[in-house]
Parts: C-alpha cells; sequence; structure tokens
C-alpha cells in the first residue's frame, strides 16, 4: 500500500447498465422503480370529469412546485371538457400541443428518461396501458439567492456570486456575455448523483482543440458521486502528481466571463457555486480579480508585490536555516549578535524551531478554517499571539524565527489563489528540509527541482511556467495597449481590439 | 514524472553540484562572533581575538588569544582556548602589528573558508594583540558604522600584486592605551615602508577623495572641505578642491595654498599610493613604463579651490 494509493487486492467488475432501468413506462413498473419512497407520488385523474377516461399522474413530492401541478396541470385537465369528450389519441395530442399550460413538455418512451424527469422536478401523464407518457416541467426553484462572493471581495467589481443552482449560473453568465457565439454543452456525471455539467465557451474565441480535449475529459469521468470540486478537478486537470491548480476557480461571474472572452473554457456544475476556467498557468493564479479595476500602475506595482511574496513565502524559511546554520558570515553583524544571543537559551535547533513553527502555523490555520467563525477568530488570537509570545519568553523559539515563519506565512495570503498558496507550503516545508540538509546548495537544488517539476507541467496543453514560456508580460498592461489575447491560450482570434 | 526518476534527477543534481564540499552546519549560539583580529609576530606569531558585543547590551567582549609558529596555528590555538567556536566570518576589521610582513597575513585571509576580503585592514604603530586588548570594549561593540577611512584587505591585494604601494589607514595606542588614529600608513611589497602624518596625512586624504566634513583652519578663518579629485596628467598633478567657508572670512586663495602644502608634504614621501602613475601612463601609453615608475615627488601641483559660502550642510 502506498502513502496515496492503495494497492487493489480484488478487483471486481464495474458494469454500467444500459439503458440504466428496464421494464415497460407503466405507473406501475414506476411504482416498483421507486418502492420504499416515501415521497413518490402517484393518482389517478378522470379527465374532463369523464370517468371512462382516466390517467396517472405521476410525480415526486418535495420536487415540483405543488401549485404548479395543481393550476397548471391538473385543473385544466379535470375541468376541460372538450379533453373528457375526446378519444384518448385526441385528448393526448391536445395535452401535448398546449392544453396543459407548461413552458415545457416532452414525450418520453423509455423508462429511464422518465424517471430521470421525475427526479429533476417534472411531473408525468400515462394513459393506462400506453408505454408513454408526457412530461411537464414543473420543478420547484428553491435556492439560495444571488449573493456577494465572500471569498472575492468585489470594491470596484460586480457584486453578483455563482450560486448552486446551474441553471442561475449559466444566466449570470449570459447575462455578463451577451454575445450569440457564447456555447453552452452538458453532460450528466456521477452514477448515483448524475450532476449535470456543463461546459461554456465562446465560438470563435475560444481553441477548439482545448473544448474537445474538455468534453472528452468530462465523459471519461465514471464516479459515483460528483459532489465537491476535487471530483472533477482531480479527473481532468490531466496531472495527479502536482500540488499546483492546474485550474483557476472563481466565485465572481464577472471574472469567470472575462476568462471566457479571453478565450478560456469555462465549467460551471450543479451544486457547487464556483466557476471553473481552464487553461489556468501560473501567471493567471497571480492576477487578482481586481487588477483590471485597478489604475494600471498600481495593478502593476501589486503584481510586483504578489511575485516578491511568492518568493518570500516560498524562501524565507529556507533562507534563514541555510544562512543561520550555514553561512553566517552573510548576516550583517548587528543581526547576528541579536541571533545568536536570542538563540543562547533555545532548546531547539534552528531547523527544528523553524520546522515546528511552520507545522504550528498550519495547525492554526487548519483549526481557524475549521471552527465558526468567532471561535476560529479566538483561536488564530490565542495561537498566534498568545502562545507565540509565551513561548519565545519562556525560550522555547527564538523572536528571529518567530518573525521570519509569520512573515512568510503572511506573504502566502497575498496569494490571489488558495490552491497555489496551498502548494506553495508544501515547497516552503521541504526548501526548508533542504536548507537544514544543505544549506544554500540545498535551497538552490530545491529550486532547481521546483523550475523543472513546474516546467513539466501542463494545464490544457499551455505551459503552466506562462508568463514566461513565451515571454508575455508579468505587469498589467494599460488596457488601450493591450491589443492581443495570451499566446498560450491559441486563441482562433488572438486580437481582442483595434 | 514517476518517484525514481525524481530520486534519480536529484541524486544527479547533488553529484553535480558537489555534495562532498558542502559546508558544515552550526547553530548560531555555539559560535563566538569575532569582529577584530590582531596579528602580531616577533618569533611566533600570536593573535588575539575580540569577540562582538551588542553596543545596547551591558556585555563584556571576550578576547581570545592563541599563538603558534604560523598564523594556522595560532588561530588554531586560539580556538582551542575558547569554550565556543570562535567563528571568523564576521570579522570586521584585521590589526597587523608594525614591522611585519604583510603580504602572508593578506594570503592567510584569501585562503581561510572564513575570512572575508571585505574586512577592513589597519596597520598598528607597535604591537597589535595588546593595543587591541585595550580597546576590547570599543572593538567589539557593534555600531553599525563604518571607518569613513577604512580601506579593506581585497582594495590592498591587487595594489600589492600589482608592484604598488598601497595606503592603509594607521592606528596607535593612545594615552589611555586605547587605539586611536595615527595618520596612513605605506604598504609595500616588503611590508610598512613609512607613514604618512600631519599634513602629509591631510594630503593623502585629499589624495584618496575621503575629505567630507575635514575642518581646515585657515588665515583668515575655517573652512569644512566638501570634495576633492586629484589625477595626474603630464607631469603635473591637479586637485579640484571643494571647501564650505565655516566661520570668520576664509579667501580661496588660502584654500588652494593650504591644499597645495598638505599633497606637496604627502607627495614628498615619493611613494606612490594613489595609482598617480598608472594614471598618467593611462593617458600615454606608448611610454608605459616610464610613466608607471612616476617619480609622484616630482610631479607639479596644481590646486583648484572652490569656497562656497551661506551653504548648510
Amino acid at each position: 500500500m502506498g502513502l496515496f494509493t492503495k494497492k487493489p487486492v480484488y478487483d471486481p467488475p464495474h458494469p454500467r447498465k444500459e439503458p440504466r432501468l428496464d421494464g415497460p413506462l407503466t405507473p406501475e413498473r414506476l411504482g416498483e422503480v421507486f418502492e420504499n419512497c416515501v415521497d413518490f407520488n402517484c393518482r389517478s385523474v378522470a379527465v374532463g370529469g369523464n370517468e371512462a377516461l382516466r390517467l396517472s399522474l405521476v410525480f415526486i413530492a418535495g420536487m415540483v412546485r405543488m401549485e404548479r401541478v395543481s393550476d397548471y396541470v391538473l385543473r385544466p385537465l379535470a375541468q376541460d371538457k372538450t379533453l373528457g369528450e375526446a378519444g384518448e389519441s385526441v385528448a393526448w395530442e391536445k395535452m401535448r400541443s398546449g392544453t396543459l399550460y407548461s413552458l415545457s413538455v416532452t414525450e418520453r418512451d423509455e423508462l429511464t428518461d422518465a424517471v430521470n424527469d421525475l427526479i429533476d422536478g417534472n411531473c408525468l401523464l400515462i394513459f393506462p396501458g400506453k408505454k408513454r407518457a408526457l412530461s411537464f416541467n414543473v420543478g420547484t426553484e428553491e435556492k439560495r439567492s444571488i449573493g456577494d462572493p465572500e471569498d472575492e471581495v468585489s470594491v470596484k467589481g460586480s457584486k453578483d456570486s455563482f450560486v448552486e443552482n446551474l441553471r442561475t449560473n449559466t444566466s449570470l453568465t449570459r447575462r455578463h456575455v451577451k454575445a450569440p457565439e457564447l456555447r453552452i454543452t452538458e453532460q450528466i456525471v456521477g452514477r448515483q448523483t448524475l450532476t449535470p455539467v456543463d461546459i461554456l465557451w465562446l465560438e470563435g474565441i475560444a481553441d477548439p482543440e482545448v473544448v474537445k480535449a474538455m468534453e472528452e475529459r468530462i465523459e471519461n469521468i465514471d464516479i459515483d458521486a460528483l459532489l465537491s470540486t476535487g471530483d472533477l478537478e482531480e479527473y481532468i486537470a490531466g496531472e495527479l502528481d502536482t500540488p499546483f491548480p492546474l485550474m483557476q476557480y472563481t466565485q465572481r461571474p464577472d471574472r469567470f466571463c472575462h476568462g471566457l472572452c479571453q478565450g478560456r473554457i469555462g465549467i460551471l456544475l450543479e451544486g457547487i457555486p464556483l466557476g471553473y476556467l481552464a487553461p489556468a498557468v501560473l501567471g493567471d493564479h497571480l492576477r487578482a480579480p481586481e487588477d483590471r479595476s485597478e489604475n494600471w500602475m498600481v495593478a502593476s506595482s501589486l503584481a510586483v508585490l504578489r511575485w516578491l511574496c511568492l518568493l518570500g513565502t516560498l524562501y524565507l524559511p529556507a533562507v534563514y536555516v541555510a544562512v543561520v546554520n550555514f553561512h553566517p558570515e552573510m548576516i550583517p553583524l548587528r543581526l547576528a549578535l541579536s541571533i545568536t544571543a536570542a538563540r543562547r537559551d533555545v532548546p531547539f535547533s534552528a531547523l527544528f524551531e523553524t520546522v515546528l513553527l511552520l507545522v504550528a502555523f498550519e495547525i492554526l490555520q487548519e483549526a481557524g478554517l475549521r471552527l465558526p467563525q468567532s471561535i476560529g477568530q479566538t483561536v488564530s488570537i490565542l495561537g498566534g499571539l498568545v502562545v507565540g509570545s509565551a513561548a519565545v519568553e519562556a525560550r522555547l523559539i527564538s523572536p528571529a524565527v518567530l518573525v521570519v515563519v509569520a512573515a512568510a506565512g503572511i506573504a502566502g495570503y497575498t496569494m490571489p489563489s488558495q490552491d497555489l498558496a496551498g502548494a506553495l507550503r508544501i515547497w516552503r516545508l521541504l526548501f526548508t528540509l533542504l536548507a537544514g540538509t544543505g544549506g544554500l546548495f540545498g535551497v538552490t537544488a530545491g529550486t532547481a527541482l521546483l523550475i523543472g517539476h513546474l516546467a513539466s507541467l501542463e494545464s490544457f496543453g499551455a505551459a503552466y511556467l506562462e508568463p514566461f514560456a513565451q515571454g508575455e508580460p508579468v505587469l498589467r498592461q494599460p488596457l488601450p495597449e493591450d491589443k492581443l489575447r495570451p499566446a498560450h491560450l491559441k486563441s482562433e482570434n488572438r486580437r481582442r481590439q483595434r | 514524472m514517476n518517484g525514481h526518476k525524481w530520486a534519480l534527477l536529484l541524486a544527479a543534481f547533488l553529484a553535480a553540484g558537489g555534495i562532498w564540499a558542502m559546508p558544515q552546519a552550526r547553530e548560531p549560539e555555539s559560535l563566538r562572533l569575532v569582529t577584530a583580529l590582531a596579528v602580531d609576530s616577533g618569533g611566533e606569531v600570536s593573535v588575539t581575538a575580540v569577540t562582538g558585543v551588542r553596543s545596547s547590551e551591558n556585555e563584556e567582549p571576550e578576547v581570545l588569544k592563541g599563538t603558534g609558529d604560523s598564523l594556522t596555528a595560532a588561530c588554531g590555538d586560539l580556538r582551542e582556548r575558547s569554550a565556543r567556536r570562535a567563528y571568523l566570518g564576521q570579522t570586521q576589521q584585521l590589526l597587523v602589528g608594525e614591522g611585519q610582513n604583510v603580504e602572508p597575513i593578506l594570503d592567510f585571509v584569501v585562503e581561510h573558508r572564513e575570512l572575508r576580503l571585505d574586512t577592513l585592514l589597519y596597520i598598528v604603530k607597535g604591537a597589535a594583540g595588546p593595543a587591541l586588548e585595550a580597546s576590547a570594549q570599543m572593538a567589539a561593540a557593534e555600531t553599525g558604522g563604518r571607518d569613513p577611512r577604512g580601506i579593506t584587505v581585497g582594495e590592498v591585494l591587487p595594489r600589492l600584486a600589482e608592484g604598488e604601494y598601497a595606503l592603509v589607514p594607521a592606528l596607535a595606542s593612545g594615552e589611555d592605551g586605547r587605539l586611536a588614529p595615527a595618520g596612513w600608513a605605506a604598504l609595500g611589497e616588503k611590508g610598512v615602508a613609512g607613514y604618512l602624518e600631519a599634513d602629509a596625512a591631510l594630503g593623502a586624504a585629499l589624495l584618496n577623495g575621503k575629505v567630507r566634513g575635514q575642518a581646515v583652519t585657515l588665515p583668515d578663518g575655517g573652512v569644512e572641505l566638501i570634495s576633492s579629485r586629484c589625477w595626474a596628467k603630464e607631469g603635473k598633478l591637479n586637485c579640484a578642491l571643494i571647501a564650505r567657508a565655516a566661520e570668520g572670512r576664509p579667501s580661496r586663495e588660502a584654500l588652494e595654498t593650504w591644499g597645495n602644502g598638505v599633497l606637496q608634504a604627502a607627495l614628498n614621501k615619493g611613494w606612490d599610493c594613489w595609482g598617480l602613475g598608472r594614471e598618467t601612463a593611462f593617458f600615454s601609453p606608448w611610454d608605459w613604463e616610464r610613466n608607471k615608475n612616476l617619480d609622484v615627488s616630482a610631479l607639479t601641483i596644481q590646486v583648484e579651490g572652490e569656497l562656497r559660502r551661506g551653504e548648510k550642510g
């Protein structure tokens, strides 16, 4: 058994029955399918008051909106005398063509399709003995209202954010990008959850090869349930042996739509209030959503700051350990004397002390995240201030290492992508261990490994080391001068403005 | 890339990078940071080291001593006598006692794993060790500043390698036994050639261009020097001297006369510590050898003074 994978000792068959359900489309068979389901409902209705002409109304309680069923299906069905006086086939045709009030009606003759319709919130009308049904969309629209993007605070941008409902999210996208070239295709993922996953792109701008690759990857997902983001990300990112994010997620429809307009592919899925964008390279993860709203000089300065923070969060603890343990001549004398004096009564080695604090920092962060917000803040204050100060006063750790680890941690929080920040935290620990083993030589070896690793990564055909791979600008250009879409997106239409 | 490939890549990188030459890890608290090192030789070599203390703390510096047949042996002896390892990588000042051949000491600095080329070099009139011991508190306290007269080992070495003289600050024990500035020492191939003191020292400072803030008393008042720039060409030493009138009514002519006098005093010693010969040779490379070995005492001095009035700072 490996650390991350378990060796299969028993490889059972993995059958996928197509169609999923067999048998005729009848109320009785539907009753068998939904046996022991208290929310399954099937009632007989006399069409137009004619007791001789009855049909079955089937629905799942909670999934349909009762008023719609009562007012727009049952009421005309029971009260329209012409339906009762007509024969069965005429009544069927009348119901299909508009006598019953519903925006969409579909004729089903496959049991599996009918069952899926029921689960989606449709109601079915079935004449006895006919192995077909009329499916009316009367689903409930219970959903969370559109709120502010809490994780990507918007100061000058739009204040809407994605919600759990897929159709709401596609509608938000359509409201931002009104181009008729916006394409939205859907696939169902998850044997048990049957989660709809939508792929969005702009025809004529996005690279069709990437669209095709995305469709194939989603099609190849064969899992039980698509309930969390990892259920999708890890299956379509294409590379598992890396902590670096190969797709970008956002809560903000404006950012999502900007990605589509750049020529990237978007993914929306039911139940997850996020939109995914691909390809996503290193530079994308260092761009904040507000960058385009800021003055270009301010945004560029912040970009430089973010890159410096990336280096800071990655290297500060490692360089501290390397310099203190291996190259004390590099430290200015005054600082060297302070470090020496501060470490005089500390019982641990500089490496152990730094690793200990890095781990403690992660523990504090995890504790703060998993607890309710009010308790989380208390834990952070207790851990960061009280325990930190007490540890320094008790000479368990030196103040210098506390400052270094805290500075590295705070620098990590400037990363616009928390996925990237997570990856950097892993590499930071690795660098620190290498620095404790070989000083700056170890840090250099680690850097070479990291660059090699990043250079080996691709996100849907785009080199992950962009903006360095093709020399694209790191800073935010003045928008009127930013004429072309990024080269790595291989857009069919690179020019975005005159 | 699978795990084996990563391991192979790492192993190749470490092998190619020379993993066996990696420095040893040392915990900082196990070190005594030496800030000043004095070297004397009279039969056997003796070294005296002062460890650093923070100026904000009331710490007492430790004075470490070692003797041996060579500088290496003396430093080894010094380490053995210290409870904690004496670390020479933070040595800021290297004091060399009078009458020694400086070249082997500088070679030792070059070869030593810890000592650095940016260590400031001083020549002490008399024995360096006892003088440093008497000034231990002063030498140990880290003030964050740097001696404006300071010349580093790295600056001296190429001049000596070219067979030229190098100017190094000289120190001498004062009445209280503590070290104090005592002009400049001219270092030659065979050690200290002599000293530039009083007017000659001021002339040396003018030639070095390190005069900012130097107060000078002239017949009609006092001035504070701002800058000096000297260059030699065609048998003439030109000096552009800028000063600020500080008190009284000093004249530009008096400033120029003063400059002429101190420069003459410095050049009269005959040691070209400023590369004036090389500078002259650059202007006439076809006569390189003759110009390079220029007799500096024969140079005609021309000082152009500029006196600024009403200028603050």
